[in-house]
């Protein structure tokens, strides 16, 4: 009798499987499998642990030594054992390298500067405020004493880049015409009206020597920055649109009052000195009708809410015209002055500076020298073996 | 159908190598959970060194992390939160 094709073929499986040795090798591998399976993971979470614990333990280590060396008035080079692990610092063109070799044979390598001093302290802040009045205005604020605001170093922004020479700030005499009926005294500069722009500043400091104006519009002004950069205007400060940074670097503006000119709350938001605004400060309004050091927030034209992705520095009064949101710090020594009613201002505090390890350019600083913050760095190839100019010759 | 019954060597056979691999399946099993428990620990103390690196303010910090955690090398030495003019950091030192 013939058998089926079908039933032959599964009697050979059938004879496969009864085996029971077959099945138990099949049983053991299957097992074994899953159980090195585990081990692997546990092995590979196990390593990565490791890796991130031995960065941190020798970031630990490098920030030990570079605060034990470079703190005070002479830095020199070190080597030192931190628990089995060697730590060197050595100087490498304008920063410090740290470079920390471990135990298990781990290498890490950081650079730091090495800042004068600490920055301004109330920097590191969300929000901080002068007068005790404005303190419920600004929700998370810090009650400062005078004193404690931030002084811009005036040898700085003698050295700093001015804004005739950057591309991206222009002169414009006509934009104070098309906000204000009388315009403005002093000089006006405006940032480029293309919606997305680059800094290219030489430095990290930029000196507006009159007013500056981010003029209204549509959509945002999008500034890419690869390193901070901090914006003194020796003037007035008018945002009319909403501003976001991209890229590593963070945007400061500080608004300074220019020679003879003198801050005060624009209470009718005419732009100009005139009945009815209270001056800031002792004596009698001189200077420009515009005044000195302070910041608009909104202009005609604007959009209900203005989201400015920067920190600021008042050196005068704060106007709103819009409701408006400061990501970095926001620092205040004068009043807020609405000039459109309900108008508010939130410090979001999205970011903040660390005052005591990082250079903020174009302010007095204070404390001794310090390194700066680590910043870990790839592996760094071993500089290349000195090579003479000419090659030596044999003496004729 | 015809069965045939298989040699008592094989079924020994299979059964030792079934045994033999249970058995070394749940050691690896067990080695498995012993490292995962020492990574967790690990874990939790790189968290905590890690929560102290991103310092606020300068307040001294309630717990320490266990450094011998981290390595073999570090055992006998602990952390020290150390204040200096120029801001508070943290200092390994031998254990005294």
């Amino acid at each position: 009798m013939k058998t089926r094709p079908g039933i032959g073929a599964r009697r050979r499986w059938w004879g496969l499987v009864a085996s029971p040795l077959l099945l138990s090798t099949v049983a053991s591998f299957v097992l074994l499998f899953a159980a090195l399976v585990a081990v692997a993971q546990a092995l590979a979470n196990a390593e990565c642990v490791r890796r991130r614990a031995a960065q941190a333990c020798a970031r630990l280590a490098a920030d030990m030594v570079a605060m034990q060396q470079l703190s005070g008035p002479a830095a020199e080079p070190a080597r030192i054992q931190v628990a089995g692990m060697q730590v060197t610092v050595a100087w490498q063109g304008t920063d410090w390298r740290v470079e920390t070799r471990g135990a298990d044979g781990d290498e890490f390598a950081f650079l730091c500067a090495r800042l004068a001093g600490a920055a301004p302290e109330v920097l590191g802040s969300r929000a901080a405020v002068v007068e005790s009045d404005v303190l419920d205005r600004v929700l998370g604020a810090r009650h400062i004493h005078r004193c404690e605001l931030p002084r811009v170093d005036e040898h700085a922004l003698a050295s700093a880049v001015p804004a005739d020479v950057t591309p991206t700030v222009r002169r414009d005499q006509g934009v104070a015409l098309l906000q204000w009926a009388a315009g403005t005294d002093g000089d006006d500069y405006v940032i480029n009206r293309r919606p997305k722009c680059g800094f290219n500043v030489t430095g990290d400091l930029l000196v507006v020597p009159g007013h500056l104006w981010v003029e209204p519009g549509e959509c945002q002004l999008e500034i890419e920055l690869t390193r901070d950069l901090v914006i003194v205007v020796r003037g007035n400060l008018y945002v009319g649109r909403s501003i976001a940074v991209r890229g590593p670097g963070r945007l400061l503006f500080a608004t300074v009052p220019g020679p003879q000119a003198r801050a005060f709350a624009d209470r009718d938001g005419n732009g100009r000195w005139s009945g009815g605004d209270v001056l800031r400060g002792e004596g009698e309004f001189t200077g420009p009708i515009e005044g000195g050091g302070n910041v608009y927030l909104g202009l005609n034209w604007s959009r209900s809410t203005l989201d400015l992705g920067a920190a600021l520095v008042v050196g005068g009064e704060l106007h709103l015209m819009t409701d408006a949101r400061v990501s970095g710090p926001l620092i205040v020594p004068h009043g807020i002055t609405a000039t459109t009613p309900g108008a508010r201002v939130v410090a979001a505090g999205d970011w903040a500076f660390d005052p005591d390890r990082e250079r903020v350019p174009g302010f007095q600083t204070r404390g001794g020298p310090r390194p700066g913050r680590l910043r870990e760095v790839g592996t760094i190839p071993a500089p290349l073996p000195e090579q003479p100019l000419y090659l030596p010759q044999p003496a004729r | 159908m015809k069965v045939h019954a298989h040699p008592m060597g094989e079924l020994m056979l299979a059964a030792l190598l079934l045994l033999a691999s249970i058995g070394g399946g749940l050691w690896l099993r067990h080695e498995a959970t012993a490292v995962n428990a020492a990574t967790e620990t690990r874990r939790q103390e790189l968290a905590c060194l890690v929560g102290l690196e991103t310092r606020a303010g300068g307040a001294v910090p309630t717990r320490f992390p266990d450094l011998g955690a981290f390595g073999s090398h570090y055992v006998g030495h602990e952390l020290v939160w150390t204040i200096a003019p120029t801001g508070a950091y943290l200092t390994i030192r031998p254990q005294r």
